[in-house]
């Protein structure tokens, strides 16, 4: 079957892009600025002005959760950016060098693992301050061994294919032939790879944030906006719920999509 | 021989690891920007003052020295002053920590139980729409993080939709057993809910192959009622990699157990270390980042150990 047949993947696609859209244009279809504080109208129940109703301090919660997306989906494709920038060159070498260059790489990124993800990206945190650059560096760091190992497998499954051997013999040098021929080859992997760590870097940025360790009021992301609700929820249960359902719609669709995309390679494969 | 020696290798290793660790986290609190001795004083003390501070703290000795006295003291149970509470480190470290590891441990409980019955139920089911809903229901689950899946349950079982669990705090358990319970359920549910969906994929594919395996073909054509073949065959054989996993990934709760102590005001080691982030309290940082560190690296360990132990292939592979 081919991909774009597959309905949950043509869905999971879909919602992924509608999100996308409205993280570029949310700003520009927001009814009121997000940050505009109205203490005659605090924790308002969604109506026909406020759909999805007001925070406790009378913001308007449909436009602080569209500029919330906007700086999710930044953080994420960012950390996402970093994470490839360091892993794909990381376990590119590695797989095609083999040997002590292999072991040197895999070993540093060992060590990087060593830590737990939450723990590390906190400690980044503190050294570079609590910003939005600071945030994606650190969750971009926190997943890069994780990346370069992916990268790695996915390489070492088509590393003794005969035309890596045909472009040697040819006399291409080693930077022609990891980005020119291993990375198109196994760039199937990759993007399930792309994938899944985009949904765990905004799940993490997102965690950050919710520790208030990342971006600083008045901004705030889907995380920083649950944090928010805390103490208003029980009351105006629908300034914690319209952030969890962003947030959740973006992540579950993108493994979904992960998934599909496995298992459209895996049959590949197989027929 | 040869498994003593990999053990041997194993734990020289985590040795090394825990010292990357210590280096890392001591190196962190060099480059934490502000200085102590200003944090401290004010910035409008005296010279001599910040001087007489700075000789009692030590921090007038070279970086390599401050780390050895460092470490030789944490080696010895000693953490140092903490800055913002004016008391050592070590006795609240402790404390802290042992909170954490009944949540932890009841979380554990629960990923065991509920991993297992997860991968059974959808292995025995295998293909209909139990097995699909349920599958459905773990992917959602593993993709949700913890401070999304514990403000859910708060707002549906902490006060919003029933009111069946407090949505906060946590008093130990002198205020009665059945009150600590009520306290720790909702945060060590929302800690085992990703790990119980991962456990409960791996149980159901290798019960899946336990089922389609020759040696149960022949229990059942020995005429063995199902319920026995499921017991005495399929169970003892599926179970190797699920434990194996359930061990491997206790690490894997110590980085969401921070956000879940955050969600449900638990006086655990995690929001110790958010207390230390936000005071600039870099003691207590390196206490607490190298306990945590510490526990995942030792928790790695047991699960890399157990993994060898549990699995005779592997046993004998390393011969």
């Amino acid at each position: 079957m081919r991909l774009y047949k597959d309905p949950v993947f043509v869905v999971a696609a879909g919602v992924i892009l509608l999100h996308i859209f409205l993280a570029l244009f949310g700003g520009w279809l927001a009814p009121f600025p997000y940050d505009e504080m109205r203490f005659m109208s605090t924790l308002q129940a969604p109506d026909s002005t406020h759909w999805f109703g007001t925070d406790q301090y009378g913001r308007d919660m449909l436009s602080r959760v569209l500029a919330g997306g906007h700086i999710t989906l930044l953080f994420g494709f960012g950390a996402v950016f970093v994470c490839f920038l360091i892993g794909l060159p990381v376990g590119l070498v590695s797989a095609y060098y083999g040997g002590w260059v292999d072991q040197l790489c895999m070993r540093l990124m060992d060590i990087l693992m060593s830590f737990p993800t939450l723990l590390l990206g906190m400690l980044i945190l503190v050294i570079a301050g609590a910003d939005m650059t600071s945030l994606i560096i650190a969750v971009g760091l926190v997943y890069c061994p994780r990346t370069a190992r992916m990268v790695r497998t996915a390489a070492l499954e088509v590393r003794q294919s005969a035309y890596i051997e045909a472009a040697q013999a040819r006399g291409e040098g080693g930077f022609y032939v990891m980005f020119k021929e291993l990375l198109p080859s196994a760039i199937g992997p990759i993007l399930v790879e792309f994938c899944i760590r985009l949904s765990y870097a905004i799940l993490l940025g997102a965690s950050f944030n919710y520790l208030g360790l990342g971006v600083q009021p008045p901004q705030a992301d889907w995380g920083a906006l649950v944090q928010e609700a805390r103490s208003t929820m029980l009351m105006a249960p629908w300034t914690a719920l319209f952030p969890i359902l962003f947030i959740s719609t973006l992540v579950a669709p993108l493994h979904l999509m992960a998934d599909r995309i496995d298992d459209h390679l895996k049959g590949g494969q197989g027929a | 021989m040869a498994v003593l020696g990999s053990i041997v290798l194993r734990l020289g290793y985590t040795a090394l690891i825990l010292a990357c660790v210590s280096l890392m986290v001591f190196g962190v609190t060099e480059l934490l920007p502000g200085n102590v001795i200003t944090m401290i004083l004010g910035t409008d003390a005296s010279p001599q003052e910040i001087q007489r501070l700075t000789a009692l703290m030590g921090l007038d000795l070279p970086a390599w020295q401050r780390y050895w006295n460092w470490v030789t003291g944490v080696l010895q149970g000693d953490f140092g002053m903490s800055l913002r509470m004016q008391q050592p480190v070590a006795p609240v470290l402790f404390d802290r920590m042992a909170e954490s590891l009944v949540l932890a441990s009841v979380a554990f409980v629960m990923v065991a139980i509920g991993g297992v019955t997860i991968g059974l139920v959808t292995a025995l089911f295998e293909g209909t729409r139990i097995d699909r809903f349920i599958t459905g229901i773990a992917v959602i689950g593993t993709s949700l993080p913890e401070f999304v899946t514990g403000t859910v349950f708060v707002l549906l079982f902490a006060g919003g939709l029933f009111d069946w669990f407090p949505p906060s705090g946590y008093h130990g358990f002198d205020e009665g057993v059945f009150e600590a319970l009520r306290h720790l359920f909702l945060p060590a549910f929302t800690l085992s809910i990703v790990l119980a969906a991962y456990v409960g994929r791996i149980t159901r594919t290798s019960t899946i192959d336990a089922l389609r395996s020759d040696y149960v073909r022949t229990a059942r054509l020995k005429g063995l009622p199902e319920f026995q073949v499921i017991c005495r065959h399929v169970i003892p054989n599926a179970f190797v990699p699920t434990v194996t996993v359930l061990f491997m990934n206790i690490g894997w709760m110590v980085g969401g157990i921070v956000v879940v102590e955050a969600v449900f005001v638990f006086p655990g080691i995690g929001r110790l270390m958010l207390f230390a982030i936000t005071e600039r309290d870099w003691t207590l940082i390196q206490a607490c980042a190298l306990m945590i560190a510490a526990v995942y690296v030792f928790s790695n360990l047991i699960g890399d150990l157990l993994a060898v132990w549990l699995n005779p292939r592997l046993r004998l592979s390393s011969n």
